[in-house]
């Protein structure tokens, strides 16, 4: 309770009605998703016309900085593994053998190219990936998540949602709701085909059916009483609304999964994830940015290791990605969703470290599929080592920034991202910073 | 370039490929278009309409002095490649300020809910007298008790024994009352009890543990925050300098100056207090950001004073004008001169191998030379650049302009801060808000200096910012003559009538009602409450490892950071369901979640604790054969409190079914989860 700035917990009250605020109040979870969020004033926008050809979002944090040149701006040279197998598809040099389940999708896929990380340091380039601005900006103090904005934008939109709008999975912490209503912080989650932690009691549905109903009637005194009037009934909605994702069919059908479900995409935490991150889009869940993070691409030592650093991780990767783009595909899912894929930032190019690794470097290269976008492109294009851009390949001329991404994530989910919310200081806070001098925008030959 | 070469020898020459690469390839980003603002700018006042080119980043890399080492050796390979200047364009309270004027009036509708939410699961035995009729037992009850009855508003009444016991309890040791001393206490007829017990918490260990979290949360004691890396290793040096510091008793004076002068390796449990001074590391931008930094985490820390952070990129007038009298008349050029006291500060990190145990640690001293230059042209701030002929800046303290007697600026600031009357104002504010649920000057972290002394009020239309400013001024009076010591202090706050009322409230209850303070206000139980109420009511201890400790920590309230337990997931999610924050981007928050309600209800860290053959409490317990003794000492043990007779029937009709001990060791249980899974287990009430 120390440090909770109060101010950042109840905007504009007030403005709400008691019976709302109980409403409210009862609604929340990571899942106070149950009713909509509070709308917070917008100051200003520029007006500009969304692309909204996306439904949801599947970010995938390469955590640890992904190799470009080993990845999605492969670059050959007497250090590649023979075991790569690069490959052309096109134009599109591939390492097949490192990702091959991806080299069956490149004709759905877009890959770009051209883009730069602003900072080498971890956690702080991660946050800036993840909150689309500088961390070190003043205001980035209560900067919410990407997700968080998009779950201030789409709360309430499904009808008696199953889950908050915006889940992370395969992570435990990160970047917040910021300065907007704690419901939009993400959901964490680690799914693990076994169903949704803590929505069955260990001691059986019985003695918990028995235990629940010792509970309520513990406190019948309490709701009868004249003196607290009606309002008590409102208090206990906490624990229904608790209850009611219990045993749920829904909860049970995304989180549920079997072995041979599991093997399809790998066998690993990040592959359970995206079953998990499909499920949700099957069902009307109410989810509608999911962060996956995975990986450990931070390799600064030995990364050619056969079966271990840089070829383990892509594998991990490459099983479940791979797997996941034809699962969206074939259930119709991948037009309305957008899925991309981008770390912290890229890779030391050309010949290997003393240690045989690659350092943190600030070129790096991004994947993005469906949601609408233009596929088997490539955008942007580096030189010979990757060290650099040589053509953006976009319309702004120019190295395609964390910023970019995040705009071009908002304008794809029609959101306008050159809104303007009041915040804690007045000072205004934009989705994408700078937006009133259109510093940043989204890549839209992405949808060319 | 002979520099470069001669520092990045110890480098891998990777290293220096991605710093030339980066130096050669870097962009300077064209803007758009101008600046504009939503809305006509006032004539006169300034802001930033003409300084686009100040936002460009030019020059990278910084080709200045040892920094590039210091930066490039810290590394988990860490470069700048450029950074995007705080949006100072927009730095202006002019868009809406009614929204932070209203940051009081927030904070008033957010108690005024949690106080009728609370109050609706409570049970609260009618209370005997009003608490204002009680004989007052310092100023504290004379102000807010003379201002109730000036607004005609009547006080609650005294709590019960059993609601003042495990509020205190609570309040300062972060633990409930164990049932042996929640009967010993009701049992006892002394006059003079509840300050005997207040007494005996201040001086528990446990009370160390629990402003130890405070301080740690105050002190932002995290490992990896966004902007640089305190790691394992310094958290766990500066919580063990911390729970020494509430061991010895020394005043928050001591604290300061300790801190601000810290020096050595932070990660030398002998040195902890070095980590104060990291804190405002920026691993980005010049060290001038650095500096900056280390300001607006030291005024905010110890002054209250956030409002550093605006003015370190601008002067006051043009954006704090309607915000905070006393920012609206400062430059930029007075808050540097006040960074300038951290301008000699010297953090390079340790040049030892990958495996040491000292690699990624840094090494603090001061300088003996140096000034805060104006000469940048990146980073995170807009350009330092000379004013007329001034080129660099001394250090001068606000208000007194106290400058540095010999070259240890450090040592200056550190001997001027606590003099700061906003020293003893800010933690006196803050420890009220954390007794009594709200601060009596909010924001508390954006005190206004000129609107504090009600002896020399500020010009219309601007009002005082405390609800009780002479309170306010007597406390920070009374924090100081007693040379700034928690313990008295907080025995003064907790002693008072005021802090003793109960939460429940008999008449009619309005928003207008809440800055009086007419009752006591309910929170909700910090995670590393919930936690050890669980397991020291059980009996179950956790045991978690933290890295480079011999023992294994058992309760939440000794865990070094809200990291941890890392050797623990379950018991890591299962707090972080409380939002316990991160010391860094997520304060804590009190916000209540269905998340939460499941974790209670389902989790295994609760299950388990709540099983007979695993708990020796439990088990002592179903050894009692009268189920009316048994009802009794669950109730103590998990809400601290007797059962209602309603409470009490139930429970007893529920036991009753036993058909055989097994049976009713599994109906035990079944009653410990009901108290767990009540609401008001949640509460401080």
């Amino acid at each position: 309770m120390s440090t909770e700035p109060i101010a950042n917990q109840f905007w504009r009250r007030p403005h709400l009605g008691r019976r709302m605020f109980f409403q409210h109040l009862s609604s929340a979870l990571g899942g106070y998703f149950l009713l909509p969020s509070r709308k917070l004033e917008t100051v200003a926008q520029a007006g500009v016309l969304p692309k909204a050809t996306a439904r949801n979002c599947i970010l995938i944090l390469m955590s640890g900085g992904p190799s470009h040149v080993d990845t999605f701006d492969l670059k050959e040279g007497s250090w590649t593994p023979a075991a790569f197998d690069p490959t052309s598809y096109g134009g599109v040099r591939w390492p097949r053998g490192l990702m091959p389940k991806l080299a069956d999708k490149l004709g759905t896929v877009t890959l770009v190219r051209s883009m730069r990380a602003w900072a080498l340091v971890h956690v702080l380039a991660r946050t800036w990936v993840q909150i689309g601005r500088n961390p070190a900006a003043t205001n980035a103090r209560f900067a919410p998540h990407i997700g968080s904005v998009v779950s201030q934008e789409f709360s309430g939109q499904t009808l008696n949602p199953t889950l908050p709008v915006f889940v992370s999975l395969n992570a435990t912490n990160g970047p917040g709701s910021g300065f907007l209503p704690t419901e939009n912080s993400p959901f964490y989650l680690s799914p693990g085909g076994g169903g949704m932690a803590n929505t069955t009691h260990k001691d059986g549905p019985a003695r918990f059916d028995k235990r629940y109903g010792f509970l309520a009637s513990m406190d019948d005194d309490l709701k009868r009483s004249q003196e607290l009037g009606s309002a008590v009934d409102e208090t206990f909605s906490y624990n229904n609304a608790a209850r009611r994702l219990m045993y749920n069919n829904d909860v049970d059908r995304i989180f549920t999964y079997d072995q041979n479900e599991k093997n399809r995409y790998g066998n690993t935490g990040f592959g359970n994830s995206c079953i998990a991150a499909r499920n949700m889009l099957r069902v009307p869940s109410g989810v509608r940015f999911i962060q996956i993070t995975q990986g450990d691409w931070d390799q600064h030592d030995n990364i050619y290791a056969p079966n271990g650093g840089h070829f383990s991780v892509a594998k991990t990767f490459d099983s479940a990605l791979g797997t996941l783009l034809t699962d969206l595909e074939s259930d119709g899912l991948l037009d309305q969703t957008l899925v991309v894929a981008v770390g912290e930032f890229g890779r030391a190019p050309g010949p290997l470290g003393s240690s045989a690794g690659r350092d943190h470097f600030a070129q790096q290269a991004a994947l993005v599929a469906g949601g609408g976008m233009a596929r088997g492109r490539v955008i942007g294009s580096t030189d010979k080592q990757g060290y650099g851009t040589l053509d953006p390949g976009w319309s702004r001329d120019r190295d395609i920034r964390p910023e970019d991404l995040e705009a071009t994530i908002y304008s794809a989910l029609g959101i306008d991202h050159t809104k303007r919310l009041d915040d804690p200081t007045g000072r205004g806070f934009e989705y994408v910073p700078f937006s009133d001098r259109d510093q940043y925008g989204p890549v839209t030959e992405l949808w060319a | 370039m002979n520099k470069y070469h001669r520092m990045q020898n110890t480098l891998r020459p990777s290293v220096f490929l991605v710093a030339l690469a980066i130096a050669a390839g870097f962009d300077t980003e064209p803007v758009h278009r101008p600046l504009r603002h939503p809305q006509p700018e006032p004539r006169k006042l300034s802001s930033h309409p003409t300084r686009p080119k100040a936002f460009l980043l030019k020059s990278p890399i910084m080709l200045s002095s040892g920094k590039l080492k210091d930066m490039l050796r810290s590394l988990t390979l860490m470069i700048v490649v450029g950074s995007t200047l705080a949006s100072a364009a927009d730095c202006t309270y002019r868009l809406n300020p009614d929204l932070f004027r209203g940051a009081h009036q927030r904070s008033v509708s957010a108690t005024y809910e949690r106080t009728l939410q609370a109050a609706k699961l409570l049970p609260g035995a009618k209370a005997s007298a009003l608490a204002s009729e009680a004989p007052p037992r310092s100023f504290i009850d004379e102000e807010i008790f003379g201002k109730l009855a000036a607004a005609n508003v009547p006080s609650a009444s005294l709590a019960t024994d059993e609601e003042f016991l495990r509020r205190v309890t609570l309040d300062l040791t972060g633990r409930l009352p164990a049932p042996s001393d929640i009967r010993a206490f009701l049992a006892d007829d002394s006059t003079t009890k509840r300050d005997a017990v207040i007494d005996r918490l201040l001086a528990s260990p446990a009370f160390n543990d629990r402003w130890t979290i405070w301080l740690g949360d105050l002190l932002e004691n995290a490992s990896f925050p966004a902007l640089f890396d305190r790691r394992e290793e310094g958290v766990t040096a500066y919580q063990s300098y911390l729970k020494n510091f509430m061991a010895r008793g020394s005043g928050f004076r001591d604290l300061a100056f300790e801190l601000v002068t810290g020096s050595g390796n932070h990660f030398d449990a002998s040195a902890g207090a070095a980590n104060f001074p990291i804190t405002g590391k920026t691993n980005m931008g010049p060290s001038q950001d650095t500096y900056d930094n280390m300001l607006v985490k030291s005024s905010t820390m110890f002054l209250g004073m956030s409002q550093y952070d605006c003015l370190l990129c601008h002067n006051g007038r043009g954006h704090l004008d309607q915000v905070n009298l006393w920012g609206a008349g400062k430059t930029r050029l007075e808050a540097q001169r006040m960074a300038a006291f951290f301008s000699r500060l010297n953090m390079p990190s340790r040049n030892v191998p990958t495996n040491d145990f000292y690699h990624y640690s840094y090494d603090i001293s001061d300088k003996t030379t140096g000034t805060y230059d104006l000469n940048t042209n990146n980073g995170n701030r807009p350009n330092r650049t000379p004013v007329g002929d001034v080129k660099s800046l001394t250090p001068v303290f606000r208000e007194t302009g106290d400058m540095p007697a010999d070259a240890n600026w450090r040592k200056s600031f550190a001997n001027s801060v606590w003099r700061d009357p906003m020293f003893s104002r800010n933690f006196a504010n803050r420890l009220w808000r954390e007794m009594f649920g709200m601060g009596l000057a909010e924001p508390f972290d954006m005190l206004d200096p000129d609107r504090l002394d009600p002896a020399n009020p500020p010009p219309a239309p601007w009002t005082l910012q405390a609800t009780h400013p002479v309170l306010l001024e007597k406390l920070a009076g009374s924090f100081s003559n007693s040379d700034f010591n928690l313990r008295s202090f907080l025995r003064l706050l907790v002693q008072s009538n005021a802090y003793q009322m109960s939460s429940r409230y008999d008449g009619p209850w309005t928003l207008d009602s809440v800055p009086l303070f007419a009752r006591h206000y309910p929170r909700r139980l910090m995670a590393e409450e919930i936690h050890d109420a669980l397991v020291l009511a059980t009996g179950i201890p956790g045991s978690y490892r933290i890295k480079n400790w011999t023992n294994p920590v058992t309760l939440a309230m000794q865990l070094p950071e809200p990291a941890e337990p890392r050797s623990d997931g379950n018991t890591a999610s299962f707090l972080n369901s409380f939002l316990r924050g991160n010391r860094d981007s997520q304060p804590r928050t009190q916000n209540l979640s269905i998340l939460q309600r499941l974790n209670i209800m389902n989790d295994a860290f609760v299950l388990n604790r709540l099983k007979i053959p695993g708990s020796p409490v439990l088990q002592t317990i179903a050894k009692m054969p009268d189920d009316a003794a048994v009802v009794d000492e669950v109730f103590l043990l998990f809400l601290a409190r007797m059962p209602r007779d309603a409470e009490k029937q139930n429970a007893l009709t529920y036991l009753g079914k036993a058909q055989n001990t097994a049976d009713r060791n599994g109906l035990i249980e079944d009653l410990a989860w009901v108290c767990v899974s009540k609401a008001e287990f949640l509460f401080s009430y």
